[in-house]
């Protein structure tokens, strides 16, 4: 079912434990590379210095900045993940522009006889809002939105700001706005 | 900045010549992997475990993976035959109502820029757009591959948004089987006065970090001064659950404190 995790939507101190599953999973069909004597995949790590293949044990991973790189072993960074999805606020679902939004995870009700999940939703529903959060998915935390779907919920991860200014060099022509057209 | 598409959106007899720009930047904090004992980052050889032996390009096919474990081999030709045919038209298809898409069909961003500077029909239709609060639904071929995507108004430009197939979707069969309980009117109540209180008219994506990035940041600064780390984050253990009812009603309460407090100051 491609379940990522258990977690727990925290809205001021009423908790609601759920589920997350992964709305969009890679398609299980794709082209592999693969070796036209033998029929088998091909693909290794290889380190050059050593000339030699290289196991998942011995591999290191170092975070890489403009001048100077630091290895570290990536535990050092993990936090302890208890699943807290922490509501911070809601707005109004026309106030998230589409860009911002990245993967998207279905959330169901850990306990299908849990009435906080499904008073959330119907809240979600009614006031017709987002509510936004933050998610730890594997060793990375995700600002998130949170909407109603269907009979469920969906948890949409967003994308830190980041605006290349390309729209400033053009100036729309005022007197477009003037016009109408009709589809 | 480089485009990395250009084509033409087309719609009844308008032509309007434009160009593609991404709008998502990869992580900028992104591992490397590398080898643990000279630390020399690893390069991807296409090596064949069965034959022990590097792969020349002229011996690799590819092919399916089927259930059974062995491969179905697609030749050059056949795949050829199968890619969609280059274009460079972003053919609209139809238009719809902006509330109709659900996010949950969005998946890359990229802007749209003209490819003259003072295209007057590029303006009218983000005009057009805009005035009618309506989404042009299109479809264009990119690096072989043939994609849906919604058009909208982004500042003085467009946002294009490619759109998931319905069969890159699961169906998640536990949905559909949840039952609604009955719903107690006076949570509800409750609950809709806790939303107002947590309630920002305009959403500010800046407020939202990456804190993970800035954390490893922070690190990689105190060992290069040789700070010692700690090795342990402080952990934040949830509380027991308190019934549905007490909590929204504390929560409240809390809330109602803090802005007491804040207004006597």
């Amino acid at each position: 079912m491609n379940r990522i995790k258990n977690g727990t939507i925290t809205l001021g101190l009423s908790q609601i434990p759920v589920e997350l599953i992964c709305a969009n999973p890679p398609s299980d069909v794709y082209l592999k590379i693969i070796h036209k004597k033998c029929n088998m995949p091909i693909m290794q790590k290889w380190c050059n210095t050593c000339d030699s293949r290289i196991k998942l044990n011995e591999l290191a991973k170092i975070v890489k900045t403009r001048n100077v790189s630091y290895s570290y072993e990536e535990a050092i960074f993990e936090k302890e993940d208890i699943g807290l999805i922490e509501i911070v606020e809601f707005v109004n679902r026309c106030q998230i522009e589409p860009q911002y939004y990245g993967k998207h995870y279905y959330l169901i009700p850990e306990n299908v006889h849990n009435d906080s999940f499904f008073l959330f939703l119907e809240l979600l529903s009614n006031l017709n809002k987002i509510a936004l959060s933050k998610i730890n998915i594997s060793t990375n935390t995700f600002n998130c939105a949170i909407h109603a779907y269907e009979s469920g919920i969906l948890l949409t991860t967003l994308h830190v700001l980041h605006e290349p200014d390309i729209f400033c060099a053009y100036k729309s022509d005022q007197s477009v706005k003037q016009l109408t057209i009709s589809f | 900045m480089r485009a990395i598409w250009k084509g033409t959106i087309s719609f009844g007899l308008v032509n309007i010549p434009i160009e593609l720009y991404s709008a998502i930047e990869p992580h900028s904090l992104g591992f490397k992997m590398l080898h643990n004992e000279c630390y020399t980052p690893l390069t991807i050889k296409r090596w064949c475990s069965h034959c022990d032996k590097e792969v020349p390009a002229n011996e690799i096919v590819k092919g399916l993976k089927l259930p059974d474990g062995t491969y179905f081999i697609i030749t050059q030709e056949k795949l050829k035959e199968l890619k969609p045919k280059k274009t460079d038209n972003l053919d609209i298809i139809e238009f719809i109502d902006a509330e109709q898409l659900s996010p949950l069909y969005l998946d890359k961003h990229y802007y749209i820029l003209p490819q003259r500077k003072t295209d007057k029909a590029f303006f009218l239709f983000i005009a057009a757009l805009s005035d009618m609060n309506k989404i042009a639904i299109g479809r264009f071929v990119m690096h072989n591959k043939e994609y849906i995507c919604a058009i909208v108004p982004y500042k003085k430009g467009i946002l294009l948004t490619t759109l998931n197939y319905l069969y890159e979707i699961k169906q998640l069969k536990a949905l559909d089987e949840l039952e609604v309980p009955k719903l107690n009117a006076k949570e509800l109540k409750l609950a809709e006065q806790l939303v107002d209180t947590l309630y920002v008219k305009k959403f500010d994506i800046s407020k939202f970090k990456d804190d993970y990035a800035t954390q490893l940041m922070e690190r990689v600064k105190k060992a290069a001064k040789g700070i010692p780390i700690p090795e342990k984050e402080v952990k934040i253990k949830a509380k027991e659950e308190p019934s549905l009812i007490e909590a929204l009603r504390a929560s409240l309460n809390i809330h109602n404190n803090v802005e007491e407090q804040k207004a006597r100051k």
